[in-house]
């Protein structure tokens, strides 16, 4: 039995994973584990199937994703993930939240809130990017646990944010029609 | 992780020869039945040669149920007896209804907070009638074909949430249909077109039928259908154009509809007309008429009508690029769009998607039979017959389902657009000191507000031990199957007591109900439910022995001798009793197999992820 998603997906454990390895191969197990294939088997097999068909999928989701995969990674290292009650220890980190959230407040308040929203968003995407680089460089690096975490909670926000972005721009749409 | 039951699996098929299996569209305004034969998609037709029926079923007083065409004829007469777009009732509960209770003249009444509707002949669920229509096609195409129908593909609209899946599979129980596999509408369509043009890239399938809209946007490459996103309105529909243009109508001529639910019924089949008519003539004139008394004439141009739909048809753009966006193509080039539904011959529909997505969409297949075309050749593969071929439909998760946390939160557990089947797992911990008890609250949306998203069930995980705030660790586990039907469990770990709770959609229906409907409702079939029951579990255990020979002849090696012994002398039991006409000898032979095979399938569908990633190289692993 295969218990590491990396293996489970034939796909070597890093951060910087081959992409269209990881897609390939996923395509390749679902070709031959997917339940459709078992329609006319046994209800061992179906179930069989199913099960570890959910479990490709799994793993394949937690891989895809840049922050699920960093947080995997840092568990398969043996690093505990903090529960939600645990509150984040950086200042800096919690100023910046609490300033671009208080931005994002503004704009949807402004005369001309496309426009910010537009300018914004193209912050938001950037320093996703520039943070995504940086995680990288961590993993590399081999930085502490920690450390590498405190980027992927950073990661985590922006995405939020950036869901929260998406909504306030089809508010603004509805609102134009 | 364990081994997890995944609702009912289908069930039976002989497993010799070539095999019958249908492909269901059960529409909101008709229903059609395709099958294939000799590599060609026949959508089948009644007596009478038509193959579009439409989704009506009218009760009368003498416990007679007509289906279809007739039944459609009666709707003005008797309005309140006879059920349109019922589809749209599947799976809501009674406080879901409003919408619908303000624009049909039914009365409702609440059965356990299902909704029912009152005819002279008794109260019917929304599956209960939809259950009428698969019979009703189900008799249409034993009656064409020769052989017995072994099992169907129903299509559902993706936007289809899990109560409403439930609700289609439970009619399709109730009326005696073995299914295959639920299969989004879109995805059916893609179907039926990729398979003939072979065309690789990304297809929008614009669904736009009677009274739901839908989009996908879909990738399909070499035998692989994904859906990348999908996104819609189950409320919106080429019902929502005839309602907008009737209701013009009712303004113009002043027409008194009010109390009158025979008027406002015919009204409705006149602005219907008008709206079909206006696809091919520049105008037309409507005159309104019913048993004698005339409440005047119109006169309406396309333009005229286009105005009065402009607003429904935007809608639906917006849909589109809210699918588009999600689809996150990052520039890749849509090659194709899929034109799906009665609407989409609107010529303002055709304009429209034309403009918005800047190429012309493909209308070769009738609109109204690609959907039907796609699942018959989807059921024709699944039923085995087609051993050769590559295709897989890839299917996704359309909507998040999440858990309700403190301060009335959602945490997602499964995002949207994930590949199904899945299984998630997530831990969570009790709030209070000596908390023996927890509320499993699952919900289905985007928002971050449990009040904003879609409650599907809830059920208390009791029995765990009285502990310190924190310490007890919860694990739910959510998974989807390949119809996209979801199973919530929850179990307490830290103290090791195995408390686990399966919840069945709110509005699925229990074995029980399910039996005492068919006695009810289909009392009058030839079959005795009995016999049917003995034949499905001798054809069941028939096929069973077949799929474990071929399986421990090709793959035994794989168990240790004394498994395989053991196997293979409870296999021989089976085979002893296949014949037997007792159905729980039958029952109890399988249940055995079932169980004892259980390891070896494991084993060797381990073997086929192996041989699935075979030949690359070791150190990339």
């Amino acid at each position: 039995m295969i218990h590491n998603y990396f293996q489970l997906l034939g796909i070597k454990a890093t951060f910087d994973l081959d992409n269209d390895l990881l897609l390939a191969n996923h395509r390749k197990l679902q070709q031959s584990i997917h339940p459709d294939r078992f329609a006319a088997s046994s209800h061992a097999e179906k179930l069989a199937a199913v099960t570890q068909m959910a479990q490709i999928n799994e793993a394949f989701q937690i891989l895809k994703n840049p922050v699920t995969r960093a947080e995997y990674l840092l568990q398969l290292s043996g690093w505990d993930k903090p529960g939600d009650e645990q509150t984040i220890k950086s200042l800096p980190l919690l100023m910046e939240q609490m300033a671009l959230r208080e931005e994002l407040e503004e704009i949807e308040t402004a005369d001309n809130s496309q426009q910010l929203l537009d300018v914004f968003c193209g912050n938001i995407d950037q320093m996703t990017q520039q943070q995504l680089q940086q995680l990288s460089t961590e993993f590399q690096q081999k930085l502490s646990a920690d450390t590498i975490y405190l980027s992927i909670t950073r990661l985590k926000f922006l995405t939020k944010l950036k869901s929260e972005v998406i909504r306030l721009d089809e508010k603004l749409e509805e609102l134009d029609d | 992780m364990a081994l997890m039951q995944i609702v009912e699996p289908g069930q039976t098929q002989a497993p010799h020869q070539r095999r019958i299996a249908v492909g269901i569209d059960l529409g909101t305004t008709n229903s059609l039945i395709a099958v294939m034969r000799s590599a060609v998609v026949d959508v089948l037709a009644d007596d009478s040669g038509r193959k579009l029926f439409p989704s009506v079923v009218q009760y009368q007083s003498n416990n007679q149920v007509i289906v279809g065409e007739a039944a459609r004829f009666s709707s003005a007469l008797d309005p309140q007896n006879t059920i349109i777009s019922v589809k749209r009732l599947m799976g809501k509960g009674f406080e879901d209804i409003h919408d619908f209770q303000s624009k049909f003249p039914y009365s409702f009444v609440s059965n356990q907070g299902v909704p029912a509707i009152s005819t002279v002949s008794g109260d019917y669920s929304a599956t209960e009638i939809s259950a009428q229509i698969l019979s009703y096609l189900k008799n249409i195409a034993e009656n064409r074909l020769v052989d017995k129908i072994q099992g169907a593909v129903i299509t559902v609209p993706a936007y289809f949430d899990d109560a409403q899946r439930q609700a289609t599979k439970d009619a399709a129980r109730l009326a005696g249909i073995n299914v295959l596999r639920l299969l989004n509408e879109p995805t059916a369509a893609a179907v039926a077109y990729g398979l003939d043009s072979g065309e690789e890239g990304i297809h929008a399938i614009y669904d736009f039928g009677g009274g739901t809209f839908d989009i996908s946007i879909l990738r399909f490459t070499r035998g692989v259908f994904e859906v990348l996103s999908t996104g819609g309105d189950s409320s919106l529909g080429g019902d929502d154009m005839d309602q907008a243009l009737s209701e013009w109508m009712i303004s113009q001529l002043s027409i008194p509809v009010e109390k009158n639910p025979s008027l406002l019924r015919h009204v409705l089949n006149l602005a219907r007309g008008a709206k079909e008519s206006l696809s091919d003539l520049d105008e037309v004139n409507i005159h309104v008429c019913l048993q004698g008394e005339s409440y005047g004439q119109l006169h309406l141009t396309r333009e005229g009508l286009e105005q009065i739909i402009e607003p429904i048809v935007s809608k639906t753009l917006k849909s589109c690029k809210r699918a588009l966006r999600d689809a996150n193509l990052q520039g890749e080039p849509i090659r194709a769009i899929v034109m799906v539904g009665g609407s989409t011959r609107v010529p303002l529909v055709r304009q429209k998607v034309e403009a918005f997505f800047g190429i012309a969409p493909l209308v070769s297949i009738d609109p109204d039979q690609v959907v039907a075309v796609g699942a018959a050749r989807q059921a024709d593969l699944l039923i085995g017959n087609q051993p050769n071929s590559d295709l897989l439909l890839l299917d996704v998760c359309p909507l998040s389902l999440g858990i309700e946390t403190m301060g009335g939160l959602v945490e997602k557990i499964i995002a949207r657009n994930t590949s199904i089947p899945v299984a998630k797992a997530q831990e969570f911990t009790t709030f209070k000191n000596g908390q023996t008890a927890m509320l499993i609250h699952v919900v289905q949306g985007e928002r971050e507000l449990v009040k904003d998203c879609r409650s599907l069930a809830q059920f208390t995980l009791r029995g765990i031990p009285p502990m310190v705030a924190g310490a007890a660790k919860v694990k739910v586990i959510y998974q989807i199957d390949a119809d996209g039907l979801l199973m919530v469990s929850a179990q307490e770990l830290v103290s090791g007591v195995q408390a686990k709770v399966e919840v069945k959609p709110s509005y699925g229906l229990s074995d029980e109900q399910m039996i005492s409907m068919i006695q009810a409702s289909f009392s009058n079939a030839e079959e005795d439910l009995q016999q049917r029951t003995l034949c499905e579990q001798q054809v069941e255990a028939k096929r069973m022995l077949l799929a474990i020979e071929v399986a421990l002849d090709k793959d035994g090696h794989l168990l240790p001798k004394n498994e395989f012994e053991s196997l293979s002398q409870k296999v021989e039991l089976l085979k002893q009793t296949t014949d037997s006409d007792d159905i729980q000898t039958i029952r109890k032979a399988l249940e055995v197999v079932d169980k004892a095979s259980q390891h070896f399938a494991a084993l060797r569908m381990n073997q086929s992820v192996s041989q699935a990633l075979i030949g690359q190289q070791v150190d990339r692993i």
